[in-house]
């Protein structure tokens, strides 16, 4: 029976039972076995009515819905064409600008496939690029900016850690800095790619400043956005549930007030949405509290930590092997539910190596933005699938360079912790 | 069937006020918070309290409605290759178990809150703090309830076919997303 009821979950959760039912049920026996009584778990629950921080998630999750159902998207883009398009592989380099600014804001739960694919898509390949080069490109897109302020990942890692209590305060300013680096990197990385395997192509428009001025007229009022987020961020100036509330009541003054691209009507209908996914998040992570409180009751990271130690004895195999783990993990789960389930796992152990948790918070997301690459379930691939009504093989086959090259990012992002600490 | 259909949709029209005042209150408190801290020097003494159980208001408000089409965040590794007829079962047998999970929630959340009412506790400078917990075993009873109706019509959960259905995509350009 005590291991029945484990391994019954493990095929419930195959199956497609909600996560936030499987942990609470993980977290219902581990408490039911100590022999601990089981309102626990509701009181563990509870904490989220305690932590200040997580304000920032339904305030940043709804600007980031707002922003991605208003004319937004089509200014950033025709912005970037304006800014970038002269270069060989303008194109391409826009999308990849444009896709990364974008999930920043909203978040990697797919929004950017959808709201900026459908339009970057037709673009690539009306431009010339082929099939394969250009969904594998949208496919990649829909996580490429999530080590950029401010995005819900980098806030709830940092809130899992100071909910540990175990590492020197992590605050979500410094991941927010910390991710600058590694980002641009990555950014970097398949820029370059991209240019010189279009290098025989000519660019398609050369520079033109009345365009760009057309462009950022248009983009006007959103162009102050990053600045008042991002530099009232990590100039200190905001807290970062203060930068949230007034990135959501900018978004809404101009795209509601101002521009009137969102009706006030569909008002109810985009909050209930941004509300389903705040929601769904918040409650695994609160029930995330109590199945981690049980884990540590039953001692299981020093468990864990002995069990790595006797295996593994230097850092660089540990990050080896956290990196192999990581990528199946990411691959199998959703960002969310392996942030708040494994990170309580693995920061100890990563602790025991010298680790920075920092740095560990930078190779956990980066391996989690990969993982929604990864054949055969990551979930780029098949909201791209849906998207773009083609089958999800032709998914894999399209996306493995990028694949490959994010890898290698995460290869130098690991073994070179400077990049990740170099600007805290 | 006719009493459920119509409670439903006011149980529906309720709800979806109930998230977009909650979500106004939270944007326009931590607005409010910031005027006030920069002008003023400092903000109501309870607003910080009142955001904090307004966030968990809002949590289990969203966990609610995401309840009502099986939405919630999930893994569906095998679900996705079986058969049409096969995916039912197992939507059937999911909720069942998600169904149970919940009332168990539920019925120790209801202690809780209880234990809570006896010890007195207050919020917010004197407000008794069961009256704002009470959202804990409520929600859960309703995430019981909605997966036991999925159970019954597992056709009203979102399909597994393409799992992009379980994401809030913008309904208006795919024409096709959660309803």
């Amino acid at each position: 029976m005590t291991w029945l009821v484990p391994l019954a979950l493990v095929l419930l959760t195959l199956l497609g039972m909600p996560l936030f039912a499987v942990i609470g049920a993980a977290a219902l026996w581990a408490f039911h076995l100590a022999g601990v009584d089981l309102a626990v778990v509701l009181i563990e629950f509870y904490r989220i009515a305690e932590m200040p921080v997580l304000l920032a998630i339904p305030l940043f999750t709804l600007a980031g819905y707002l922003l991605s159902e208003s004319g937004a998207p089509a200014r950033l883009v025709a912005l970037s064409q304006a800014l970038l398009g002269w270069l060989p592989a303008g194109l391409a380099l826009v999308a990849l600008a444009a896709s990364a600014f974008f999930t920043a804001f909203t978040g990697a739960s797919g929004v950017t496939i959808v709201a900026l694919g459908a339009l970057l898509y037709p673009a690539l390949r009306q431009d010339g690029y082929d099939e394969s080069y250009s969904l594998g490109l949208v496919t990649t897109s829909g996580s490429l900016g999530l080590l950029f302020a401010p995005s819900l990942p980098l806030i709830l890692y940092a809130i899992v850690v100071q909910q540990l209590n175990i590492a020197p305060a992590v605050s979500v300013e410094a991941l927010f800095r910390a991710g600058i680096l590694p980002g641009l990197l990555m950014l970097a990385l398949l820029g370059g790619w991209s240019v010189w395997r279009e290098r025989h192509r000519r660019p398609p428009l050369p520079f033109d400043a009345a365009r760009l001025r057309r462009a950022l007229r248009a983009a006007l009022w959103e162009l102050p956005l990053p600045l008042v987020v991002l530099g009232g961020i990590y100039s200190g100036c905001f807290a970062v549930s203060e930068a949230a509330a007034v990135t959501l009541a900018y978004v809404f003054v101009v795209e509601v007030l101002v521009l009137r691209e969102i009706p006030l009507r569909r008002l109810a209908d985009i909050c209930e949405r941004a509300l389903v996914l705040v929601g769904g998040i918040l409650l695994i992570l609160g029930l995330s509290l109590a199945s981690t409180t049980a884990l540590i009751d039953g001692g299981v990271p020093e468990r864990l930590f002995t069990l790595v130690q006797s295996q593994v004895d230097s850092r660089l195999g540990f990050l080896l092997l956290l990196n192999l783990f990581l990528l199946l993990l990411g691959a199998l789960l959703d960002i969310f539910s392996a942030l708040v389930l494994v990170v309580p796992l693995i920061l100890p152990v990563a602790l025991g190596y010298g680790v920075d948790p920092v740095h560990l918070g930078i190779i956990f997301l980066a391996n989690m933005q990969i993982g929604y690459l990864t054949p055969p379930v990551g979930m780029n691939l098949f909201i791209a699938s849906y998207r773009f009504k083609r089958p999800v093989v032709a998914l894999y086959r399209a996306s493995w360079p990028f694949l490959l090259l994010l890898l290698l990012s995460l290869l130098l992002i690991t073994y070179v912790p400077l990049l990740s600490l170099g600007l805290l | 069937m006719k009493w459920l259909r119509q409670g439903r949709a006011v149980a529906e029209r309720l709800e979806r006020l109930l998230l977009s005042l909650l979500l106004l209150a939270l944007a326009g408190l931590a607005l409010l918070q910031i005027v006030q801290r920069n002008l003023l020097g400092s903000g109501f003494v309870w607003s910080d309290e009142l955001l904090r159980l307004l966030v968990l208001w809002l949590c289990l408000a969203g966990a609610m409605r995401a309840s009502r089409h099986g939405s919630h965040i999930r893994m569906d590794l095998l679900a996705r290759w079986l058969p049409p007829v096969g995916q039912r079962v197992v939507v059937r047998l999911v909720q069942a178990v998600t169904a149970l999970v919940c009332l168990v929630l539920a019925w120790h959340g209801g202690r809780f809150v209880r234990l809570e009412a006896e010890f007195a506790s207050q919020v917010l400078g004197g407000w008794p703090a069961w009256w704002f917990q009470s959202i804990v075993p409520l929600a859960f009873a309703v995430m019981a309830w909605r997966a036991v109706l999925l159970m019954l019509w597992p056709q009203q959960a979102e399909t597994f076919e393409g799992s992009a259905d379980a994401l809030p995509l913008p309904a208006d350009r795919t024409g096709e997303g959660a309803p």
